[in-house]
């Protein structure tokens, strides 16, 4: 069964394209995915991402126990803070990238995928038991949703729609508590675009829409356009964030990831620790232009990747594409890369595309985004 | 149903005979609407023949790959160098603009629909 969004009906009346994802239907696009691209670049686009889950972890020891079954540092993480991590199998293997928000120090929101709610609720079950920590997880998936705010103009549609909520005096990663409506909602300063924008987290008891619809339709209202997943995925790409399944899954660990610096070998001992300490990583996370490929080349997941000065054509492939799409903010494909260590420090590769290789260049720089914003 | 009234596929492509026995084809409004933002096409070379139901072109989307699939078998005598060249004026006029044409087209009538009844398979 596909659930719906509480916002499924608003979706619909504005023309969305809906399709299944994580077990829900979601809006992929309301108009042109260029477009709703451009919009998040320049002005303010609206995401419904909803689908997400959202667990409290409650009690005495919630801090040590997420500090023992998340792979990074949490003991300075303050109030009001949230902090972005993974969960690890004993493997060292990646189960889910998550944020979590420090509503208390022993009180905590955990925000995870929608594909991986029930396998993440059931890990962290086992470790609080298998471990006898002194606190309460609970799965409060259904009765959360969140609605992302996104570009440069998002805080004036923000607070023109809710009144001053002093985002600017709010650092990123910074999260608080406000009421809208008469209900409690957590506003953080997160996202998933590389946009400054923020993410709101209201209550949706049971798939109630009241609240969800007032959100959205005065953030329309105030200039906010709505953004489907197909935009959303290739913003993510463009400010090189990862996307469980694709750059993270259960066949890498996180030190064969471009964030593999979440992980903190310092702290005591935590769930995939020896693992982690033991493994050589063979593979390096690259991003990759398309800029002097013919116009309009697209490399997608799972294409190939060989050495530029490979000119045999039949020899083996050296990596392979875990995202890519067409970057509408450049003007050309770009594409997120997983490719034998060893070759780490080439400047370009070839990609096949359509059954011919077309030339790769690696880019580097913490994003796609950072020349093109010079 | 005249000779030349505009035919339509399961695989949202639209197909049209001429006096001569040619058949412009290009993609549905349903198609376009769906695949998105196109940026690329691939057509197949002029003088290749096509069998009807063959996967003759490409037709990539920001969002996704699909193929194109002959509506007729036929030999293609014309391609839409403007459509391959700026794809997106498929998306501004899809059953305004023609991807391929072929000549000696043989049509198979059972697997094509009317407008009414297309427009009855996309609800």
């Amino acid at each position: 069964m596909t659930l719906k969004l509480p916002l499924d009906a608003l979706h619909r009346q504005d023309n969305a394209h809906m399709a299944p994802f994580a077990g829900y239907e979601m809006p992929i696009h309301y108009s042109s995915i260029v477009n709703e691209v451009k919009t998040t670049r320049e002005a303010t686009g609206l995401f419904d991402v909803s689908h997400m889950g959202e667990f409290f972890l409650t009690g005495k020891e919630a801090k040590k126990a997420l500090q023992y079954f998340v792979v990074s540092d949490v003991s300075s993480l303050k109030n009001g803070k949230a902090q972005y991590s993974m969960l690890c199998n004993e493997k060292g293997k990646v189960l889910d990238d998550i944020i979590f928000y420090q509503i208390a120090e022993d009180h905590f929101l955990i925000c995870v995928n929608a594909s991986n709610v029930e396998k993440d609720f059931q890990h962290i079950k086992t470790i609080l038991e298998k471990k006898s920590f002194d606190c309460v997880l609970i799965d409060d998936s259904a009765n959360w949703g969140i609605i992302a705010v996104q570009g440069p103009t998002s805080f004036d549609v923000m607070e023109k729609s809710f009144g001053d909520l002093q985002l600017k005096e709010m650092k990123p990663f910074e999260f608080k508590e406000i009421t809208l409506q008469g209900e409690k909602c957590y506003l953080a300063k997160t996202g998933y675009t590389g946009e400054k924008g923020v993410e709101i987290f209201y209550a949706a008891k049971g798939g109630d829409s009241r609240l969800a619809s007032f959100l959205w339709s005065n953030l329309k209202e105030k200039g906010g356009v709505p953004c489907g997943l197909g935009a959303r995925d290739l913003l993510r790409i463009e400010a090189h964030l990862p996307l469980y399944g694709h750059e993270i899954s259960e066949d890498v660990t996180p030190l064969d990831c471009h964030f593999s610096f979440v992980v903190n070998f310092e702290k005591e001992d935590f769930v995939g620790k020896q693992a982690l300490m033991n493994h050589q990583t063979q593979k390096c996370e690259l991003k990759l232009s398309l800029e002097e490929a013919p116009a309009r080349s697209i490399a997608r997941e799972g294409a190939l990747i060989f050495r530029s000065d490979d000119v045999t054509n039949d020899t083996k492939a050296v990596g392979k594409i875990t995202s890519g799409g067409h970057s509408p903010t450049l003007g050309y494909g770009i594409a997120i890369a997983s490719v034998d260590k060893e070759f780490k420090t080439q400047d370009s590769f070839w990609v096949e595309i359509r059954r011919a290789r077309q030339k790769a260049v690696v880019v580097k720089g913490r994003n796609f985004l950072t020349k093109k914003k010079k | 149903m005249s000779n030349n009234e505009r035919l339509f596929t399961r695989e949202h492509e639209w197909i049209e005979m001429d006096e001569a026995g040619s058949a412009t084809m290009g993609i549905t409004h349903y198609a376009q609407n769906s695949l998105g933002d196109i940026i690329f096409l691939e057509l197949p070379d002029v003088g290749r023949e096509l069998t009807e139901g063959e996967a003759f072109g490409v037709v990539e989307s920001v969002k996704s790959v699909s193929d194109l699939y002959a509506p007729c078998s036929g030999v293609v005598e014309k391609i839409n160098d403007d459509a391959v060249n700026s794809p997106e004026i498929i998306n501004s006029d899809a059953e305004g603009q023609f991807l391929v044409k072929v000549k000696k087209a043989i049509l198979n009538r059972e697997i094509l629909m009317t407008k009414s009844e297309y427009e009855d398979f996309c609800k």
